[in-house]
């Protein structure tokens, strides 16, 4: 039943997350990012440096967040099939996942704007730089709604045989407590909740990268054994 | 009250009761404070993992990685103390 | 139906509580709160007179008191699970005990951060008000998450107040309260409780 379509739709995932790094690493140079804080000089000179970077990089960005909606999709699909007639927690999830692309959007265009212009001035260089870095971190907040929501639609599943395992939904949970200390970037240029330090930067990391490695292997599987025309009550 | 458990009352005795000691002991200065004050909120934790969220009669793979988690937080802890710290 | 474990620890041994997917949640918070201890342990003695400087205006009586109402919370929740065990309608007024508690814990943590707040210490006004705040914060939401959880249960509940849902759900869901109560321990000994020895 469109296994070849699903499988398909969960490889976007993956795919979105190797732009982002392609992205964030080899090109601009900001995984780990730098500090918050470096002065308008260093941080226009990084721009500079890596100026075709941060242009490519922006425009990988805005694609990642273009090209990812087959994976949210399966997601969904799946969620949807779990919840049923009234599939308010997986709404939430693909409203506030579908809000976070935008973000990744945004956040690929801030760079973009930083480096446009070689001859801008460097207050204004590190402005949307900064706003760059925000977008990458900050989108936390939506996030966690979306891991909360999707983790509750999971573990709601009353069948015998759940449609996605229960430790999944469990996971899901994790993630997205953890995730939280990213909303307080705002508040810090040093520390462990500045954009690059441990809570708000690394942990969210790894642990996002845990929850898309495990997201795969969840769907693929589920996908195998057809899961969607499962038809237990 | 047959429905109270001894062991967990017992348990939880212990604990309140270290609680309220720890409070006191923490306004002594001596370099082995911070020692005691680590291991004791380990072992509390241990008596809430073991006792009261049962894990001591969870099978061996539940039991082993609670048991690594104390461990090895207690020695990072005391690693960074005393030879971090100085 | 289960025996208490009173006596009866052989015939629960090799009982995973809860359910196995449970306890990914269960250790990978146990696994990120132990980096953020060490994480803590770190800046404390990078800066010992400083953060100690902080740390002496946290009050330790209201941090004992929020110690004790979650151990006490976690007893009754325990309770609670001993009381489905045996089928017995006080399941809900325990369960609803551990709620007030729990509640009674958020009230101080408010009473708590309001003092400090007020007295100019804020989330970004030092090392350790940031990890205090920070740290807190996030156990808040862990608090937060348990109450609306131990509110579900509740409800769960019959009229003569015995548990109706599957037993798995009320101990995974204990099991998360005491997960709650166990981080709590931790911060009160790193936040409230731990010196280093240079100040003295």
């Amino acid at each position: 039943m469109k296994q070849g379509a699903l499988r398909l739709g969960v490889f976007a995932g993956p795919l979105m997350g190797t732009l982002f790094f392609i992205a964030m690493w080899p090109l601009m140079h900001i995984f780990p990012p730098y500090s918050p804080t470096l002065g308008v000089e260093e941080v226009a000179a990084h721009v500079q440096e890596n100026r075709t970077g941060f242009l490519v990089g922006g425009i990988l960005l805005m694609t990642a967040a273009s090209i990812v909606w087959p994976f949210i999709t399966v997601i969904v699909l799946f969620l949807k099939k779990i919840e049923g007639e009234v599939p308010i927690w997986t709404t939430v999830t693909a409203l506030v996942f579908t809000f976070g692309q935008f973000t990744v959007f945004l956040c690929g265009l801030a760079f973009t704007m930083a480096a446009f212009r070689p001859d801008a001035s460097l207050e204004m260089v590190r402005t949307w730089s900064d706003l760059g870095m925000f977008l990458l971190v900050i989108p936390a907040i939506p996030g966690t709604t979306q891991y909360l929501a999707t983790g509750a639609v999971i573990l709601q599943d009353r069948r015998a045989r759940p449609i996605l395992p229960r430790w999944y939904g469990y996971l899901n949970i994790w993630v997205g407590i953890l995730s939280a200390p990213g909303a307080v970037v705002g508040l810090f240029k040093i520390g462990p909740f500045a954009w690059n330090g441990i809570a708000a930067f690394w942990i969210p990391a790894i642990v996002f990268g845990v929850w898309i490695t495990a997201t795969q292997f969840t769907l693929l599987a589920a996908i195998k054994r057809n899961a969607l025309a499962d038809d237990q009550q | 009250m047959t429905w109270i458990s001894k062991r967990l009352t017992v348990f939880w005795l212990v604990l309140v009761a270290v609680s309220v000691l720890s409070f006191e002991s923490s306004l002594f200065g001596s370099k082995a404070a911070g020692a005691i004050v680590i291991v004791i909120g380990l072992l509390k934790a241990w008596i809430v993992g073991s006792e009261f969220m049962e894990i001591r009669c969870a099978p061996l793979v539940l039991r082993a990685l609670f048991g690594a988690w104390l461990v090895v937080l207690g020695a990072a802890l005391l690693g960074v103390f005393y030879i971090l710290g100085g | 139906m289960n025996p208490a474990t009173d006596g009866n620890e052989t015939a629960l041994r090799g009982h995973i509580p809860g359910e196995p997917g449970l306890w990914v949640l269960i250790f990978g918070d146990l696994l990120v709160f132990g980096v953020l201890f060490v994480t803590y342990a770190v800046s404390l003695v990078g800066d010992p007179d400083a953060m100690g400087l902080s740390q002496q205006k946290l009050s330790r009586g209201l941090g004992l008191a929020n110690t004790i109402l979650l151990l006490t919370s976690s007893w009754f929740i325990a309770h609670a699970v001993n009381a489905a065990r045996r089928g017995s309608p006080r399941a809900r007024r325990l369960i609803l005990a551990a709620l007030a508690l729990g509640t009674a814990f958020v009230g101080v943590k408010v009473v708590e951060w309001g003092g400090h707040i007020g007295h100019g210490d804020t989330l970004n006004s030092s090392s350790f008000f940031t990890f205090y705040f920070m740290y807190t914060g996030i156990h808040l939401l862990h608090v937060l998450i348990g109450l609306g959880v131990l509110t579900w249960l509740a409800r769960q509940c019959d009229s003569s107040g015995a548990w109706t849902g599957p037993f798995a759900v009320l101990e995974g869901s204990a099991v998360f309260w005491h997960l709650v109560d166990l981080l709590w321990v931790m911060l009160f000994a790193l936040l409230y409780l731990l010196r280093h020895g240079a100040a003295a």
